[in-house]
């Protein structure tokens, strides 16, 4: 082994002797000069934490952990986390989602952008917003997505929006002068803030020039089309794509048309794609990246942790992991059993067994769609249930309270029949999931009933087939949640993989999703989990972290839970003054 | 010789046939592709599932999609990926163009290597330097190719630590920009070459260097390097002119074979440093159900194997004179 570290430093030296006196900007200096205050603030000011003072110049390098296979993050192929951080400094939005999980008025882009009535929304777009080719960013562009996703003027499955919530809602668009956008509604629609805000404008100019008037489902798809195939030319944010390599990264510089009040401070931006999570640190340390937004994994966060030179957080995300019993098993349609299955589960002791190690904070999630911390209007759903609190004896109580015994084979039901192994399933992998599982089948197993644990390397298509009749998976959350809820929980949607619903849940989240007020929308949708929770299908399990870490002399980039993630704020992001 | 080679080649024709039907059976039996669409929060509506699913034959049966597969590389198209705007003809090539230069340096590298130790070791046989060699050997043997990677990468950090400079990188070909002018790019690209190559070729070099002992062994105890002694040639003459010749014919053959466990360790290190190669292709592929980006990707592979095979059968006429192809 000597001797190999010992080749090692002759080839280092070697190779020192090799490279030019001016380090490239690849072989950045290892010694930071700077140090930036880092990240203790943001629990308390997530919005602002890590701020300083920009020197002018310089590039830095953000890791992104997939690539993508469109650059129509509006389509459903595009629609990828990854995605949309890449296009967030070239496409821009009426709205941004900030680290505090608030909306915000995106000010560069927007005068402002009002609910004037609970069917009319009134846009104003800045007069100086423009495109880099200096065409006005104004109606045409907002009019071109909600062709491509309203259902009427092309076929869903011609034009792919990856959602048409709001979108089809919409009766008119009217402009009197291209900047003065009214938007007409056939009915309320509570998360009207998400209309071009969760979704991305792009320049539908560029798109005419390419396929033609915007005027005929043709080419509306064809529109959709390019704009997933074509690597974005055109910006309408502080940067500008100079350079992509497929797969591997994209160098943006400044835009000179940007019209923002901020202006970019660094020479580049460049995005570097990491697919192999574990090797982040490493890069990160080796200055190979300067900001890193990871899936935590124990062993990552130790390794961060211990690198002396970045600051490294673990903070609140949207994620949240969470049990789906399949309501329409044989034994597992009574709800008595499924009662005490998840009064029986201890959530804080599944947490300190796991997660828990590297995150202590962490609290057991009681709601669905609304988070603690980030809506104003959660509410505990959970614990008037008495779901997750680990009261095995409880549990019993409920079970011989609907006629189920206890005999030498294990639970039997009322009606005589031994209730078989369950299988409880896991994504192949996941450690934090099988440890979950596993303690889950120690916790049940004193009502006599054995859960099996079993991966899956195919979760999709497992849940897909309802090939399980437990299992533990997470959903990503979002700011907006009612339209989430209803495509999440709604008696007949595909992606309810419970199966469990009644129309009275349906009815309420539908209310939810068309009233304007949001205080009232949050209401009517705690209802609506109220009774969801009651069914003893879903159990949430616990929101997860989300972990940051950036060279010391990187600003302004921050923890973003929120679908528009760190990169929201990019025309700020900088090395530190000296 | 011409002959011969196309016989071999048009030989091997239904193997990989077979190979690539049984591949296709099983990566289409793991799972759906589009199903990826359908955990995406919100899901995708479900008319633009049933697009996707068309447009990668995913509505039709197993055998159907297979020849649709088929008929379609006899016109030169690989079919449709899940990643609607690959092309999956040009991004294969392109990938097996980054591994293979890994590989072929990497194999070059424990080619020297192993030649060099096995040889020095069998002639210094039971001497210090035959132990430390057949200790570090085994070491590598034993030695995950994944780990050996991660810790060559540690190294790296903490030489360039060290040293107040990047030379090491641990993550991709070569830095998103460099500046500066060839001197500046040549340094770059052997800063990222270096760790990854390593890696990969001192694990062949292990089991390669054990190999060329023992040939070596087998050969200096012959009759007629005894021969060729006795006759007085200089002993440096009969090493290099006789005994390595002959000693060489086995190691041919176990390169050659060794080939697809090759490609199979950079898969490993191409993960492991980031290179944008064949093997990150082939998981990403298989993570995604990409059924024809799997399909495209083994008929390069089985076909470089078959190639490469090939060569070292007509390298052994060139080694042994007493082979002879008709």
């Amino acid at each position: 082994m000597r001797r190999g570290f010992a080749v090692l430093a002759v080839l280092t030296l070697a190779l020192a002797g090799c490279a030019t006196d001016q380090p490239s900007a690849g072989q950045q200096d290892q010694g930071q000069t700077a140090t930036s205050v880092g990240f203790a603030e943001c629990p308390r000011n997530p919005s602002t934490c890590n701020s300083g003072e920009r020197r002018r110049g310089g590039q830095l390098i953000y890791a992104l952990e997939q690539q993508w296979t469109s650059w129509n993050v509006d389509s459903a192929g595009g629609n990828l986390l990854y995605t949309a951080q890449a296009l967030a400094p070239l496409n821009p939005g009426v709205f941004i989602q900030a680290p505090d999980a608030k909306v915000q008025l995106n000010t560069d882009l927007m005068e402002s952008a009002e609910l004037v009535d609970p069917t009319t929304i009134v846009y104003k777009i800045r007069k100086e917003a423009v495109w880099d080719d200096g065409v006005p960013i104004d109606v045409k562009d907002l009019t071109y997505l909600w062709r491509v996703a309203n259902g009427r003027d092309c076929d869903v499955a011609k034009c792919t929006p990856y959602t048409q919530a709001g979108f089809e809602q919409i009766e008119s668009i009217d402009s009197p002068d291209g900047k003065t956008v009214t938007v007409r509604l056939s009915k309320p629609f509570a998360e009207w803030q998400a209309l071009w805000g969760q979704s991305r404008i792009y320049p539908a100019h560029v798109a005419e020039q390419a396929v033609g008037p915007l005027d005929n489902e043709a080419n509306l798809a064809k529109a959709v089309e390019f704009f997933g195939r074509t690597v974005p030319t055109w910006s309408g944010g502080p940067y500008k794509l100079q350079e992509y390599k497929r797969g591997d990264s994209l160098v943006m510089v400044p835009n000179p048309r940007w019209y923002g009040r901020e202006k970019p401070t660094l020479d580049r931006l460049i995005f570097k794609i990491i697919t192999d999570v574990p090797q982040l640190p490493t890069a990160l340390a080796n200055r190979e990246v300067n900001a890193i937004y990871p899936q935590p994994q124990v062993d990552m966060v130790q390794q961060l942790k211990q690198d002396q030179n970045a600051n490294f957080y673990l903070g609140p995300g949207l994620g949240w992991e969470h049990f789906d019993i399949r309501t329409t098993h044989e034994f597992l349609k009574d709800e008595a059993l499924r009662r005490a299955l998840f009064t029986a589960v201890n959530r804080q002791a599944l947490i300190d067994k796991t997660v828990g190690q590297f995150a202590p904070g962490i609290k057991p999630l009681d709601n669905y769609n609304l988070f603690p911390g980030v809506s104003p209007h959660y509410k505990d759903v959970i614990t008037p249930t008495g779901a997750g609190r680990g009261d095995v004896e409880a549990a019993r109580r409920v079970l011989t309270e609907a006629g189920y015994t206890v005999g030498a084979d294990g639970l039997v039901t009322p009606g005589g029949d031994k209730v078989p192994p369950l299988r409880l399933r896991y994504t192949g992998g996941n450690e934090v999931r099988k440890v979950m599982c596993e303690q889950f089948a120690e916790m049940v197993r004193p009502l006599g009933i054995t859960l099996k644990v079993e991966p899956t390397d195919d979760l999709s298509g497992t849940l897909g087939k309802g090939d399980f009749d437990i299992i533990i998976f997470g959903w990503t959350g979002t700011i907006f949640p009612f339209v989430q809820a209803r495509q999440t929980w709604a008696s007949t949607s595909a992606s309810n993989y419970s199966k469990y619903g009644d129309k009275e849940i349906d009815a309420l989240i539908g209310q939810a999703v068309e009233t304007a007020d949001q205080a009232a929308a949050s209401d009517l949708l705690n209802q609506a989990l109220e009774r969801f929770a009651a069914g003893y299908a879903v159990l949430p399990i616990y929101q997860k972290p989300t972990a940051i870490a950036v060279n010391k002399d990187v600003v302004n980039v921050r923890n973003n839970p929120t679908a528009d993630g760190p990169i929201y704020n990019a025309k700020e992001w900088g090395l530190l003054a000296q | 010789m011409l002959a011969y080679a196309i016989r071999r080649v048009a030989a091997s024709i239904p193997v990989i046939l077979a190979a690539t039907f049984v591949v296709f059976l099983l990566v289409s039996l793991t799972g759906n592709p589009v199903d990826r669409l359908r955990l995406l929060d919100p899901p995708p509506p479900p008319e633009v599932l049933a697009a996707e699913e068309h447009r990668l034959f995913v509505d039709r049966p197993l055998l159907t999609r297979y020849w649709l597969w088929l008929s379609g590389i006899l016109r030169g198209d690989f079919g449709p990926s899940a990643d609607q705007h690959l092309d999956i003809g040009s991004e294969v090539f392109s990938r097996f163009a980054v591994t293979f230069r890994l590989v072929l340096l990497a194999m070059l590298v424990a080619l020297v290597l192993a030649v060099v130790v096995g040889v020095v070791s069998a002639v210094r046989q039971y001497t210090v330097i035959d132990y430390t060699s057949t200790f570090l050997g085994f070491l590598f043997l034993a030695m995950p190719a994944f780990w050996l990677a991660v810790l060559l990468k540690e190294g790296g950090v903490f030489a360039n630590d060290n040293l107040g400079t990047t030379v090491f990188y641990t993550v991709g070909e070569a830095s998103v920009v460099v500046e500066g002018g060839p001197l500046a790019r040549f340094a770059d690209a052997a800063g990222h070459l270096i760790l990854p190559t390593i890696a990969l070729a001192l694990i062949s070099f292990a089991s390669w260097s054990r190999y060329q002992r023992a040939s070596m062994l087998e050969v200096l105890n012959s009759d007629y390097v005894r021969l060729a002694r006795a006759k007085g040639l200089r002993r440096r003459k009969v090493m290099t002119r006789h005994a390595l010749r002959t000693a060489l014919i086995p190691l041919v053959t176990v390169t050659a074979l060794d080939l697809a466990n090759i490609i199979g360790g950079a898969v490993v290190t191409e993960t492991v440093f980031q290179w944008r190669g064949a093997g990150r292709l082939l998981l990403d592929a298989i993570r995604a159900r990409d059924v024809h980006v799997v399909m495209a990707w083994l008929l390069v592979a089985s076909t470089a194997v078959v190639l490469f095979n090939l060569l070292a059968d007509l390298l052994y006429a060139r080694l042994d004179p007493r082979i002879r192809y008709d």
